[in-house]
């Protein structure tokens, strides 16, 4: 299930977005606040999909977001704007996406696939690590990359260095579907974790990291599909 | 009389069938027809008038001999076609290469049986045998026939299909065509060395020989095939480059129309805050102006002028164009690059969606950003039709217009590449995405923005 917000002064516009969010998903549950204060009061922190309107009384669209930011909030960002330069300043509060008034279902149906898309690809996904101590369960968004080493594999997520078994294959598997990809023969590197690609090195989760020729290829086109479709790093 | 005599219009025969099948294609001359009977007589007059002196013959003077039909040959086919010498070098070139292909394997294959060489051919055992007609000598006539079929029918495929059905075949790699002349002509004449050396026939020297100058002339056609799959190759870096080239030209006009806009719309502006106008038209003149005093500052100034022009065209087709993008950090791309780059994502999108009926499904995003030591650019839009992967790995739309088409993609490629980047094309339900990823050369700072 997926949490939408929609915080737009025009009822009218309002339940138009509304409905388009409702044919497109099927989710009926969809808030609707009237203005920038009261998204922020109410709990903002549970929305993963926002669609913010900038032109909005007291408090601005903008201004909104980068106090829903400071206060921690990690949800996608639409705005909807009749007043197209805004958005391109929208990087800095991290927004994801803009949309210009009036509304077509068409063009929003398309910028909602995509959010819905990168809310997948951010959701947790946890998975078994066989270590000596016994099974444990990782949360894949924590894990910065994977060290294989023949039959062991060393999990190295922000906290602490995880040692369990198993080889490059059983680790693919279970991070299926997962924005993880090779930068070479021993690291499995998570896309969302990377701080810098310069040259031949990923810089992830502090560590640098060899691309090595051969992996480099598929290695940034992995990452440019990552970023295409909205993935962020950290 | 030597089988020679009687080999010498087998031998013509076979390179002017062999040359007809590579160079059909080429542009004739004026009255070709005429050109082509007259040529074919006077090729086998002067068959007929060579000299083949029973006994006095020996490697050089055969050489000699077949290279010379060969020349002539090929006066013959410059007199027909009006294509470039160099094409028609190559192709008769090509044609010598498929007749001696299908005479070495002939050869190699009858070498087991001890009693007919086809180095007879040159000499008088054909002859003999011909004098009592047997199974054996009706067997070597069809499969004589059959394999100069079959190895004329092969290099039809591999080489003569090749050369492009306008004929507007050009040959670029000269050395090579050169070369792999010079390795035909050296096998040639070994090839006729081998055979006058009859005094000490030895059966394995005689198969080594013959596998070596069969493997001679599959390299030659090996050679020549990648002439003309080179030749594909640097036909499509010239468009490209072409491309690139026109870009920046028209990048510098559109720069300067804009530029020019600019300032009187600027004029304008200022021309309605005094005028004695309503407030009410004085707000929609301006946001009339406006659309040219482009809403749209990226942080690079070609990307600037390079959306204020598409957005135009987009805002007169009913196309909504949403720029999400922050271009800052792509001053290390060259104008024109940039203008090529973002002028087929865009010139690409734009077409993609005027072939959608639905006008309210015409829309475009496009999504600039820089992060972690890359710049990623995403555009997508929805498309109607059939798209499929090309064997280049970029999807082809079907459309009408065949010549040009695909360039706009590869050229996408092409400069992501040449900064070291990728350009990846996706395709899911109706939506078509272009993602392209720049990395930022080490050292360069990110501010060192637009000019």
């Amino acid at each position: 299930m997926i949490n939408f917000c929609i915080v737009e002064d025009d009822p009218e516009m309002a339940s138009e977005l509304a409905a388009f969010i409702k044919s497109y998903t099927g989710e009926s549950g969809i808030d609707i606040e009237q203005s920038a204060e009261r998204f922020l009061e109410n709990n903002p922190q549970s929305y993963d999909v926002i669609f913010m309107d900038i032109d909005l009384p007291d408090l601005n669209g903008m201004e909104a977001v980068r106090a829903y930011r400071n206060a921690g909030g990690e949800g996608i960002v639409i705005f909807v704007t009749n007043l197209a330069q805004f958005a391109v300043g929208g990087y800095e509060v991290g927004a994801f996406d803009f949309i210009v008034k009036p509304v077509s279902y068409h063009n929003f149906a398309m910028k909602l696939r995509r959010a819905l898309n990168a809310v997948n690809m951010r959701s947790g996904k946890e998975i078994w690590v066989a270590t000596r101590q016994g099974k444990r369960l990782i949360d894949a968004k924590k894990l910065v990359y994977i060290e294989v080493m023949k039959h062991q594999l060393t999990y190295h997520t922000f906290t602490e260095n995880i040692v369990g078994s198993g080889t490059l294959k059983s680790a693919l598997e279970a991070l299926e579907g997962l924005p993880f990809a090779l930068c070479n023969r021993c690291y499995l590197v998570n896309l969302a974790c990377i701080t810098e690609v310069s040259g031949n090195y990923v810089t992830v989760g502090g560590d640098k990291l060899l691309i090595s020729s051969p992996k480099k290829k598929e290695f940034l086109k992995r990452f440019n599909e990552y970023l295409g479709a909205g993935g962020r790093g950290v | 009389m030597s089988m020679l005599a009687i080999y010498k219009f087998i031998f013509i025969t076979e390179i002017i069938i062999a040359e007809g099948l590579f160079m059909y294609k080429l542009s004739r001359r004026k009255y070709f027809a005429a050109r082509l009977v007259l040529c074919i007589a006077v090729c086998y007059l002067l068959t007929a008038l060579f000299p083949v002196f029973p006994k006095a013959f020996n490697g050089w003077y055969v050489s000699f001999m077949f290279l010379t039909l060969f020349a002539v040959t090929l006066g013959g086919a410059v007199v027909c076609f009006s294509a470039p010498l160099k094409n028609v070098f190559f192709c008769c070139l090509a044609a010598y290469t498929a007749q001696h292909l299908a005479y070495e394997l002939f050869k190699l294959i009858l070498s087991p049986f001890d009693s007919v060489s086809a180095g007879d051919m040159y000499g008088t055992g054909m002859i003999e045998l011909g004098r009592s007609p047997s199974a054996m000598v009706i067997a070597i006539v069809v499969g004589y026939v059959d394999l100069y079929i079959a190895v004329y029918a092969l290099s039809y495929f591999f080489i003569g299909k090749k050369i492009s059905d306008n004929g507007d075949l050009r040959v670029k790699n000269t050395s090579l065509v050169i070369f792999s002349a010079i390795i035909l002509l050296v096998d040639i004449i070994l090839n006729a060395f081998t055979v006058y050396i009859d005094e000490d026939y030895n059966f394995v020297y005689d198969v080594i020989i013959c596998v070596y100058n069969t493997l001679c002339c599959v390299l030659v056609f090996f050679i020549q095939n990648s002439v003309i799959k080179r030749k594909g190759i640097y036909e499509e870096l010239e468009v490209v480059s072409a491309l690139l080239a026109t870009s920046e030209k028209q990048y510098e006009m559109r720069k300067e129309e804009i530029d020019l806009i600019n300032i009187k719309c600027h004029d304008m502006k200022q021309r309605i805050a005094v005028s004695p106008l309503d407030e009410a038209t004085k707000s929609e003149i301006a946001e009339l102006v406006s659309i040219y005093d482009a809403n749209l500052k990226t942080g690079n100034q070609v990307v600037d002028i390079i959306l204020t022009e598409k957005n135009l065209i987009c805002h007169a087709n009913g196309v909504q164009l949403t720029c999400m993008a922050d271009c800052s950090a792509l001053g290390f791309v060259s104008e024109g690059d940039l203008y090529s780059l973002f002028g087929n994502i865009l010139d690409n999108a734009v077409a993609a969606v005027l072939r959608i009926g639905d006008v309210n499904k015409r829309g475009i995003s496009l999504h600039v950003r820089s992060q972690s030591g890359v710049i990623s650019i995403m555009a997508e839009n929805r498309y109607e039709g059939e798209i499929s992967l090309g064997r280049d790995g970029l999807p082809r739309t079907i459309k009408e217009d065949g010549r040009n088409h695909g360039f706009g993609l590869k050229s996408i490629r092409a400069v992501a590449e040449k900064y070291g980047g990728n350009a990846v094309f996706g395709f899911s339900e109706d939506i078509f995405t272009v993602n392209v990823l720049l990395p930022v050369p080490s050292g360069n700072p990110s501010s060192c923005a637009s000019v």
